[in-house]
């Protein structure tokens, strides 16, 4: 256990015995979500062995934002370490919510021996970054790739596809032999986050090098023309799913190949549950120039009211660190880990095999868009994807429709 | 002259103390009924009525800003709103009318048949009440799925090929009422039922020795005495119609391209994926306004006692 250097605090019991004792009780807020169980078992092996007691406020994800703002913004110092997805990172900072970590992570007596902050990807930390200082330890990052059975496609003479032309020309085969690919087309965030991805592929983006928006440049309609071009080559009613619909439909052997979400590839890859257990490849989702990825992540924050931040930051290092995060991808095969050296550990690929190609995608990780507004961007774009890949509509027109409606609020 | 009797005198009420009594006991009796409704209802209208007046994120009330009407401008001059407020027009008209013609129209052969078969068969068809919308919801989505759904197969097998359902624009609302009227009319039929066994046997032998037909007979005899019991009706599943939210949300999130994008919808998307909760409240009190208008009238007239 990676528990070197972080018991500075702890003193042994006043019995006598072994077990260090601590006087710092440290409140820590997540979602109840996946892995949080798991989460909770190491929390406890922490409090063991260095003494510090966890409370652990694992609640639902929709109260989680509200109740966290809630107690930063009134300075309650009811949390010591908070989790905290990409998308808030942001407001949070312009707070003025988060300490800054930029000096404890060099700090060996609070990451602890041989923590390896250079080993995290740096798309990880680029997103809890802000103006050159660190607000968050990268913790847990979801992608979606590409996930093809290799016999259907060697049967066929197909390679995995890589670029956008590829893509086409398998989706073509597989629709025209009575199939298709699975692809998340509902109107919802899969379709937009699958669309800044492709934008990431194709060196361009949702806004200029000033900032504004900028969906009518020729790459960013091509992107949609492609989106449109690969629907007409999804799988009969693809166009109405989700990532779950998509997982199923390749679980049972419906599709040949799709697009879904990392989080659900332990499903795949279940012998019991999948009857394409083994049988799959994983690879970046198809480019235009260069492969690319998504990050949905989750990182480890400190609150600046926290009154314990040096603790609290001690139990993020722990949380982050490569022993506990192989543990996590253990517990858990669908927990991904910013660690780049765990993308490659033989006894996590052993059951994740999308490692390596995860590393590879997020190389270039790029997020959707994170600004105050961009909720209503999303919103405006996925019902305009949606009306692309169901009704024809011209990508061009759509995209000039989103820009005229919200240029002004970017 | 006139003369002057007690009875013409203006009656002055004398209240006993005994009735005073009564009265003060009436009072308390009402009081927690009368504090819930308004701590349940009123206040949280009321906030809801303020809070459309600001703009505001979750979580950051405290940097409310007084926006007066904007939210109410600002959902008249968006047409994804003006989308969701046709959506739900015209949803709640066909899945009214399409619930009342069916459930009554059932509950009405039903009760030809014998009680026991007649009982029978009310059991089965009151199931889909027993299951919750979102539940029925994800039911349909895989019967409306074209790879594996019952609804292309039981279509394919009738010759019927390229049905949208719920990817194409047109048809998708059409299945979400479709969905929504087997879900709704087990409880059209059992309240109709109710309301039909009251109506005395002997009318139906009057109109039978009469000569009247089965349609003649539904329309001079069961349904003028039914037409209470279906003003409720109608009250309660127009009003449940025109709050659609879990069936949509399930089946299709609004899409594809906001076609089936109801107001409840709409509301949920501003304040919990849009964050603008001052929007999202304006967006709730137009609903409830928009309930009011529809189906107010209706609430008067059925509140009506015999002697109104």
């Amino acid at each position: 256990m990676a528990l070197t250097g972080l018991t500075a605090c702890s003193t042994p019991s006043d019995d006598g015995g072994d077990a260090p004792q601590s006087d710092v009780t440290l409140t820590v807020s997540r979602w109840s979500g996946p892995q949080a169980d798991a989460q909770q078992k190491l929390l406890d092996e922490y409090s063991k062995e260095t003494g510090v007691k966890i409370r652990f406020d694992s609640i639902d994800y929709g109260q989680v934002k509200q109740k966290q703002t809630l107690n930063m913004s009134t300075k309650t110092g009811e949390y010591d370490l908070i989790y905290v997805p990409e998308a808030w990172v942001g407001e949070y900072t312009d707070a003025g919510y988060l300490a800054d970590l930029t000096d404890m992570v060099k700090d060996e007596s609070l990451t602890g021996a041989g923590w390896d902050y250079a080993d995290i990807l740096q798309s990880g930390i680029d997103v809890y970054s802000r103006d050159g200082k660190l607000y968050g330890l990268p913790y847990f990052v979801q992608t979606p790739l590409v996930v093809y059975d290799k016999d259907a496609l060697a049967a066929a003479g197909l390679e995995a596809p890589a670029t956008w032309d590829d893509a086409i020309a398998v989706a073509k085969h597989f629709k025209e032999d009575g199939s298709g690919m699975a692809l998340p087309f509902r109107q919802g965030s899969a379709i937009v986050n699958i669309m800044a991805v492709l934008l990431a592929g194709d060196d361009a983006d949702f806004f200029d090098a000033s900032g504004k928006l900028d969906l009518t440049n020729p790459d960013v309609v091509d992107t949609v023309a492609f989106i449109q071009e690969l629907s007409k080559y999804g799988l009969e009613g693809s166009n109405g799913w989700h990532w779950d619909e998509v997982n199923k439909a390749l679980q049972f052997g419906q599709a040949p190949i799709g697009i879904t979400s990392s989080g659900l590839f332990t499903a795949l890859e279940n012998a019991d549950e999948s009857q394409v257990a083994g049988k799959l490849g994983y690879a970046p989702i198809p480019y235009a120039k260069t492969p690319a990825g998504l990050l949905q992540t989750w990182g480890w924050s400190v609150p600046a009211d926290s009154k314990n931040q040096e603790e609290a930051f001690k139990l993020g290092a722990w949380l982050t660190s490569k022993a506990i995060q192989k543990e996590m991808g253990t517990l858990d095969p669908s927990f991904i880990s910013f660690r780049s050296s765990l993308a490659d550990d033989p006894d996590l690929t052993a059951n994740a095999p999308w490692l390596p190609t995860v590393k590879a995608a997020l190389a270039k990780g790029v997020t959707v868009p994170l600004q105050p507004n961009a909720p209503a961007l999303t919103d405006a774009l996925s019902a305009g994807l949606s009306g692309v890949v169901t009704n024809g509509d011209d990508p061009a027109k759509m995209l000039q429709g989103v820009q005229d409606a919200l240029a002004s609020q970017f | 002259m006139t003369s002057t009797t007690a009875a013409s005198l203006p009656k002055k009420r004398h209240t006993s103390a005994y009735a005073r009594k009564d009265m003060r006991i009436a009072l308390f009796l009402i009081l927690p009924a009368t504090v819930a409704i308004f701590v349940v209802m009123i206040v949280p209208l009321v906030y809801a009525i303020i809070a459309s007046t600001f703009h505001y994120s979750l979580g950051q009330e405290d940097k409310a800003v007084f926006v007066f009407f904007e939210n109410y401008g600002k959902f008249f001059a968006d047409p994804v709103a003006m989308r969701s407020l046709l959506n739900t027009l015209i949803f709640t008209a066909l899945s009214l009318t399409l619930c009342m013609v069916i459930g009554v129209g059932i509950s009405v052969l039903l009760k030809s048949l014998s009680t026991r078969t007649g009982n029978v068969l009310r059991a089965i068809f009151a199931m889909p009440l027993l299951i919750s919308p979102i539940i029925v919801s994800l039911i349909w989505r895989y019967m409306y799925d074209p790879t594996y759904g019952l609804v292309y197969w039981f279509l394919e097998l009738i010759g019927i090929d390229g049905f949208g359902g719920l990817t194409n624009s047109v048809t998708a609302l059409i299945c979400i009422v479709i969905t929504d009227v087997w879900h709704a009319v087990p409880f059209i039929i059992l309240v109709a039922s109710a309301g039909l066994t009251v109506i005395p046997d002997e009318l139906y032998e009057a109109a039978r020795i009469d000569g009247a037909g089965a349609m003649r007979t539904l329309f001079n005899v069961t349904l003028p005495l039914l037409t209470k019991t279906l003003v409720v009706l109608i009250l309660i599943r127009g009003t449940d119609a025109f709050r659609i939210f879990d069936l949509i949300y399930g089946l299709t999130g609004g899409g594809p391209a906001n076609s089936t994008t109801s107001l409840s919808i709409y509301a949920y998307k501003q304040a919990y994926e849009n964050n603008q909760m001052g929007f999202a409240m304006a967006v709730a009190v137009i609903t409830l306004l928009g309930l009011v208008i529809l189906f107010g009238p209706l609430m008067r007239n059925s509140a009506r006692g015999k002697d109104d």
